[in-house]
């Protein structure tokens, strides 16, 4: 019963916060100055005439009022039906949904290193607090946190793409290499570098929170006591620290699905890597509105189910809550 | 001359001359302590809240923060202990009941606690036979402890040193708000290391209970030891005893007062 009224409680955050989304990317859009039929119709627009331009507005719905817009594009996009992207010329959820498989091998394989990069630096650094090895590793956690994500992915490029060869300087696939005949080992190749920028600078961040709440941690009293008992080093660290470390790091990875997708764009720029993130900035430049608000209402998802897993997550590993849920 | 009855002893502990500073209050905690406890031989230390009983049981393990300075001499079976050989020593020979039940660690279940503190054969009969004679319930193991009462938690604490099988207990207050009648319960354990030749700390502001356990009786009073009496001093109208304050917690004991009243 409690987890089905925890279910209901997220799912209801849910539809409100996409309502709340979709209300505000349609006035951003609807006050910016993009004409959506010169957008569709690019540079052809000279031999519309303005007889031909009104027709389109009024097929297209136009001329009603903003909120009558507002709740015909709901309507459809209850239906699952995003519409028709301008420049891919195809149905907004296909291109999303092909683009965001590239960015989630990127983000994937980002996510998961910088987790596991930043709990054992942030550990090495936390069991050997004010050591050698914690100074080390601060310093290199604070100078990656304030690192810009494009600056790094161009130094990255620039050294093993440009300068040593071993890695392809761009794109997802190799040049010219037809779609079906993409291997997976070429796709991994080619996501590895964008990846590492990414994950090398999330490392910094879990690092340094691994770290601070470690050192909170072995400051309780069931760790005094365990020290009593002859525990000390590793073994007091995986018996009694570990899962109270890591707890808070992985909730703050998931919760942080925001920053991560905000990272994946700026790498995708940098390294020319065709994801969702490089769609969104040519839907913008390009004025294609459709394809605009589909990516945030699926980005905002995207984020919602990162923060709903941090917070199944707690109540998963830690036994206060998950017999709190369970029960009754 | 607290230390003349121990010269000669070559085991169990002896602590010499302990005294805590705390480094940034510049304050003095505990001054010039000095103990013995023999194997055998529970000694209780009674004393007022802050007199510097759990400082003492912490000193013995070293395991002070830093910002507290110690200075002592410790032997333990007639060797010097000190910061490089107590890790040894530590839960394997002398263990501690601490004061807190959240010394338990929150995301493991007693049994499971309990069994990786063993070491040797038999443990799952071993813990059964120490968690049984504490009175709980075997089901218990199964629990975490915020799933467990004060009292639970207590006397988990309890075993926790027990299973260790330890040669001394540092117990710091075990038995806060345990009624008379199921003191000895609780008190039953102690005994039973007495007589397997083993030694108890035993740390209380139960004047009472110290005086049904230990064979000897350490009195702290702001941060020193102002006297240590055989329960046997304890008799009467306290003329044996040296100092007033252990003179007054004697005479303060309920049976006590009655006597006082009518003479
Ligand atoms: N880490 C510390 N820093 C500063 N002062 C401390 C510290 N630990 C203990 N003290 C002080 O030392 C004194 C003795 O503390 P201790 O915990 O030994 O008291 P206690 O006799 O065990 O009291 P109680 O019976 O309430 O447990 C107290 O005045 C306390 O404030
Ligand atoms: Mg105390």
């Amino acid at each position: 019963m409690q987890i089905l009224s925890f279910l209901l409680k997220k799912l209801t955050y849910l539809v409100i916060l996409l309502f709340v989304v979709a209300l505000i990317t349609f006035l951003l859009v609807s006050l910016s100055p993009i004409d959506p039929i010169r957008a569709y119709i690019g540079a052809d627009m000279l031999q519309v005439s303005p007889e031909q331009k009104e027709q389109i507005e009024i097929y297209w719905g136009l001329k009603e009022s903003k909120p009558e817009q507002f709740i015909s594009w709901i309507t459809s996009l209850l239906k699952a039906d995003f519409g028709t992207s301008l420049i891919y010329r195809a149905p907004v959820s296909e291109v999303i949904a092909d683009k965001f498989f590239a960015s989630l091998l990127l983000m994937g394989i980002a996510w998961i290193l910088s987790l596991v990069g930043g709990i054992v630096l942030g550990s090495i650094a936390g069991m050997r607090q004010n050591g050698l090895l914690d100074r080390i590793i601060q310093l290199y956690s604070y100078v990656l946190v304030s690192t810009p994500g494009f600056w790094f992915g161009l130094l990255l490029l620039m050294i093993f793409a440009v300068g040593l060869g071993i890695f392809p300087i761009g794109l997802a696939s190799p040049i010219g290499m037809l779609e079906g005949n993409v291997s997976f080992l070429d796709r991994l190749y080619h996501v590895i570098l964008p990846a590492l920028t990414l994950s090398i600078l999330g490392t910094a961040n879990i690092a340094l929170h691994t770290r601070e709440k470690l050192i909170e941690i072995l400051k309780s009293p069931f760790i005094l006591q365990a020290k009593a008992q002859g525990l000390k080093g590793f073994s007091l660290y995986k018996r009694h620290a570990f899962r109270h470390t890591i707890l808070p790091a992985i909730s703050l990875h998931f919760a942080s699905f925001g920053e991560l997708f905000g990272g994946a764009i700026l790498a995708e720029q940098v390294f020319s890597y065709p994801g969702l993130g490089q769609a969104v900035v040519d839907a913008g430049l390009g004025g294609d509105v459709p394809l605009l608000l589909g990516i945030v209402i699926i980005s905002a998802g995207f984020v919602f189910v990162g923060n709903f897993l941090a917070d199944v997550l707690y109540k998963i590993i830690d036994p206060r809550f998950r017999k709190g849920l369970m029960k009754l | 001359m607290l230390w003349k009855g121990t010269i000669g002893m070559t085991q169990g502990l002896i602590i010499k001359n302990l005294s805590l500073y705390h480094k940034y209050e510049k304050m003095t905690l505990v001054n010039n302590v000095s103990l013995s406890i023999a194997p055998s031989e529970i000694v209780a230390v009674v004393g007022a809240s802050g007199s510097g009983k759990s400082l003492l049981a912490h000193s013995i393990l070293h395991l002070l923060p830093e910002e507290i300075e110690q200075n002592c001499e410790m032997l333990w079976n007639g060797e010097t202990v000190n910061q490089h050989n107590i890790p040894q020593l530590r839960g394997k020979k002398i263990a501690l009941i601490p004061q807190t039940i959240d010394a338990l660690d929150p995301f493991l279940k007693v049994g499971k606690y309990l069994l990786t503190l063993m070491k040797g054969k038999n443990k799952q009969h071993r813990l059964h036979k120490i968690w049984s004679s504490l009175g709980l319930d075997i089901d218990w193991l199964a629990y975490f402890p915020f799933e467990l009462s004060g009292g639970m938690a207590r006397r988990v604490l309890i075993a926790s040193a027990l299973v260790q099988n330890p040669n001394l207990i540092l117990a710091d207050e075990p038995t806060p708000g345990v009624d008379a009648d199921t003191l000895s319960g609780v008190l039953a354990p102690f005994n039973q290391m007495k007589q397997e030749g083993k030694s108890v700390l035993f740390i209380t502001h139960d004047f009472f209970a110290a005086l049904k356990v230990a064979d000897r009786i350490a009195v702290m009073d702001n941060g020193e030891i102002i006297e240590v009496s055989p329960v046997s001093f304890f008799a009467g109208d306290g003329e044996k005893l040296k100092h007033t304050y252990t003179k007054a917690l004697w005479q303060a004991l309920p049976q006590n007062c009655f006597v006082n009243n009518w003479r």
